[in-house]
């Protein structure tokens, strides 16, 4: 394992030794076998400069507060983990080589109030343990959680991660935060701000500037708890499928779905490529040999011997059983109009057992991670989502581009919109490859950057990103000669002067080590 | 003999076919051997049925992924790896070895041995095995195995004893792929860590 920069190994045993005085013996972890858990398991040809030194594992805010001490004094490089599952950004491998891994999930608290529909989470809670709990104490609530549901309500939810019912952004349905800042002070934000606020999980603004905000994709703090928004479980809950069978019909289906979201019918959605929808049931070998992309020939093949459309758009209807039914007609009526369109709805009136395919947008965990054979091998993806305007012609426009970027560099197009918004998709495009092929590895990763850049020419940014490709994402934000990463370089500097909160995360590095890289790269 | 008569058979029939020659009071201890030992299958591909029954016969718990990953981890998988002191293995897809390796980290497994068997070539098969386990034993009996290669990888496995570092073996064999199987597929087995 590398060391944290600047410390030797004599330094770095004596600050493990001292954080052992602080969190117990096991819960400093140094050897080779258990710090592999950190490692990012995609890695995209990456991994050896993304390796932590450690681990570290504090179970209360004092224990964390005192890892700060002992950070700031020497100068150890922590990487913020809730559970370190974030895989296809990178899970819990720092950007920062030899940066010590602060691991929360010793912290499982969780809060759930049924009346008004919250939850207050620790960083260790996941979505199956919120969800177990719901369904153990038999609250009539709903989580939302995103497509795996083994990672940190939490961590997901600071990272502006997604889910699929109406309460898909869960940036969104964040209300409240506690905070340990690096000088070791602990805040809680909004109307926490005042001693056993009540409203602390119910309104999201506070008396003055949100902080909230500061606390997502960010370095400037370590938080240690949150509150979520529940959904009130439905009397009726019906997903509705529709497919369209030509590439071309992505801009009627967007242009006809954007006013059902503006206007509130029809909340979070997923549109899915015909690659995204066969992923998850066979894998390429199935279909096609070439080292190449799949020819037209070959999808249409598949296409048609799978049944399955060219798009796959999803979304589910809830509420009172007539208002679900109103909704549906209004729906219909707004999709028949493309022509070729295939409608098919399933009713699941409250305490119905769900078919799995149904249960992502009915808030149920699952852990299918099928579209990773795709290319069998060991699978692995990669990939940055631009924030795309719901306007079919550019999302049109934007698709068929990444099409010829995807084939020009050897893969299948596996491509999504989804909206948990109502102006905007995320354009998940996921990279799928065989990191056990080291020629298919560089190209993967080439591909990635390609995409990235060419988004930016439109204009477009990623929402989230691999650590390796984080500068290269902020970057691309470069309104009045990147005046927001001035300003969040201001508030690092300010809130953490020693830099020891997860350097570089989202390009944001500490002063000491944004002068030593810039001056690298002039040289 | 071919993969749907070997599903047909009875325990013991299955186990003699196995181990042809071997006595009444062997095959006997032979049925209790893996005892303790969980292993997983995935309903859809008979490869992974045959290797979940060849330790089944064996004495090992058998645990269908019909329901979901996540249904045969927390509901049968996890709360017996919580007790402690057994081995977890299968003959799976490559994403479902990913996401047990995960959620087994939080009962203090880890991997000891992992498979690759790849028929995404034109033609023939390729099989990479890796492990700290005896390598040269499973690679032996996957190499032994013909249509019933599942069976005899899972009896490797069984036999194979504890090795000091990782090794590696590329067996060159060409098994033929069932007609129900996805072109890549992983043996693997995981202990508690020491």
């Amino acid at each position: 394992m590398p060391l944290p920069p600047g410390l030797s190994a004599a330094d770095f045993d004596n600050v493990c030794r001292e954080l052992r005085s602080v969190v117990g013996e096991e819960w400093v972890v140094t050897a080779d076998e258990k710090v592999a858990s950190y490692h990012d398991p995609y890695f995209p040809g990456t991994g050896e400069q993304h390796l932590p030194s450690g681990a570290v594992l504090p179970a209360s805010v004092e224990e964390i507060r005192a890892v700060l001490r002992i950070a700031n004094r020497v100068r150890l490089p922590l990487w913020s983990v809730s559970l370190g599952r974030n895989y296809v950004y990178g899970g819990g491998a720092p950007c920062l080589n030899g940066s010590m891994v602060l691991d929360l999930k010793r912290m499982q608290g969780i809060e759930v109030n049924e009346q008004l529909a919250y939850a207050i989470v620790e960083p260790g809670v996941t979505f199956f343990q919120l969800y177990k709990h719901i369904q153990d104490k038999k609250y009539r609530l709903w989580i939302s959680c995103p497509a795996l549901g083994w990672g940190s309500v939490l961590g997901n939810t600071l990272e502006r991660g997604v889910g699929y019912t109406p309460h898909g952004d869960h940036a969104g349905q964040q209300c409240g935060m506690e905070v340990v800042l690096a000088n070791g002070d602990v805040i809680r934000t909004g109307m926490g701000a005042m001693t056993d606020n009540p409203a602390w999980p119910l309104y999201k603004y506070s008396y003055g500037p949100s902080l909230d905000g500061l606390f997502m994709q960010s370095n400037l703090g370590v938080v240690t708890k949150i509150g979520v928004w529940l959904m009130p479980e439905p009397e009726m809950y019906s997903p509705v499928d529709i497919g369209v069978d030509r590439e071309e019909d992505i801009v009627a289906l967007i242009d006809t779905l954007r006013p059902l979201r503006l206007d509130g019918t029809i909340p979070a959605t997923v549109i899915a490529n015909w690659m995204r929808i066969v992923a998850t049931h066979t894998t390429r070998a199935q279909w096609y040999d070439g080292k190449d992309a799949m020819p037209p020939s070959a999808i249409e093949k598949l296409k048609k011997t799978m049944r399955i459309p060219h798009w796959g758009l999803r979304f589910g209807l809830y509420g009172p059983t007539k208002v679900v039914d109103e909704k549906f007609k209004i729906v219909q009526k707004a999709f028949s109009s493309i022509g070729n369109a295939g409608i098919v709805r399933a009713k699941y009136p409250r305490g119905a057992k769900i078919a799995p395919r149904h249960q992502a947008a009915a808030g149920i965990p699952d852990v299918e991670l099928m579209s990773l054979n795709w290319m069998g091998g060991t699978g692995a993806h990669i990939e940055c989502p631009p924030v795309v305007p719901m306007i079919g012609a550019q999302a049109y426009e934007l698709y068929r581009k990444r099409t010829a970027l995807f084939a020009s560099h050897g893969f299948d197009h596996y491509s999504g919109f989804t909206t948990t918004t109502p102006r905007t998709f995320f354009n998940t495009g996921s990279i799928i490859f065989d990191r056990s092929d080291p020629g298919m590895t560089t190209r993967a990763r080439e591909l990635s950057a390609a995409l990235i850049r060419d988004a930016a020419k439109s204009r477009l940014g990623g929402y989230r990103g691999h650590i390796s490709e984080m500068d290269l994402i902020a970057e691309q934000f470069d309104f009045n000669g990147h005046a927001a990463m001035r300003t969040y370089e201001l508030l690092k500097d300010a809130m953490d002067p020693e830099g020891i909160l997860s350097p570089g995360k989202q390009g944001i590095w500490p002063k000491a080590l944004r002068t030593a890289r810039r001056e690298g790269e002039r040289k | 003999m071919n993969r749907r008569e070997f599903l047909g058979l009875s325990s013991a029939a299955a186990l003699a076919v196995l181990y042809p020659g071997a006595n009444a009071t062997a095959l006997a201890g032979l049925a209790r051997s893996a005892k303790g030992m969980l292993v997983v299958a995935d309903h859809r591909y008979s490869d992974s049925l045959i290797f979940a029954r060849a330790l089944g016969i064996r004495g090992a718990g058998i645990f269908s992924m019909k329901a979901g990953l996540a249904d045969v981890w927390f509901d049968e998988l996890a709360p017996r790896l919580a007790a402690g002191g057994r081995k977890l293995t299968g003959l799976t897809l490559e994403s479902e070895l990913f996401v047990l390796e995960r959620l087994a980290e939080s009962c203090g497994m880890r991997s000891r041995y992992v498979g690759r068997h790849d028929w995404r070539a034109r033609s023939g098969s390729q099989h990479v095995l890796r492990g700290s386990i005896g390598i040269d034993q499973v690679a032996q009996a996957l190499a032994g195995g013909a249509e019933l290669w599942a069976a005899t990888t899972a009896d490797g496995l069984m036999t194979a004893t504890a090795g000091p570092s990782w090794q590696e073996r590329k067996v060159s064999v060409d098994l033929a792929r069932a007609t129900d199987s996805p072109r890549f597929l992983v043996s693997w087995m995981m202990t508690p860590s020491s």
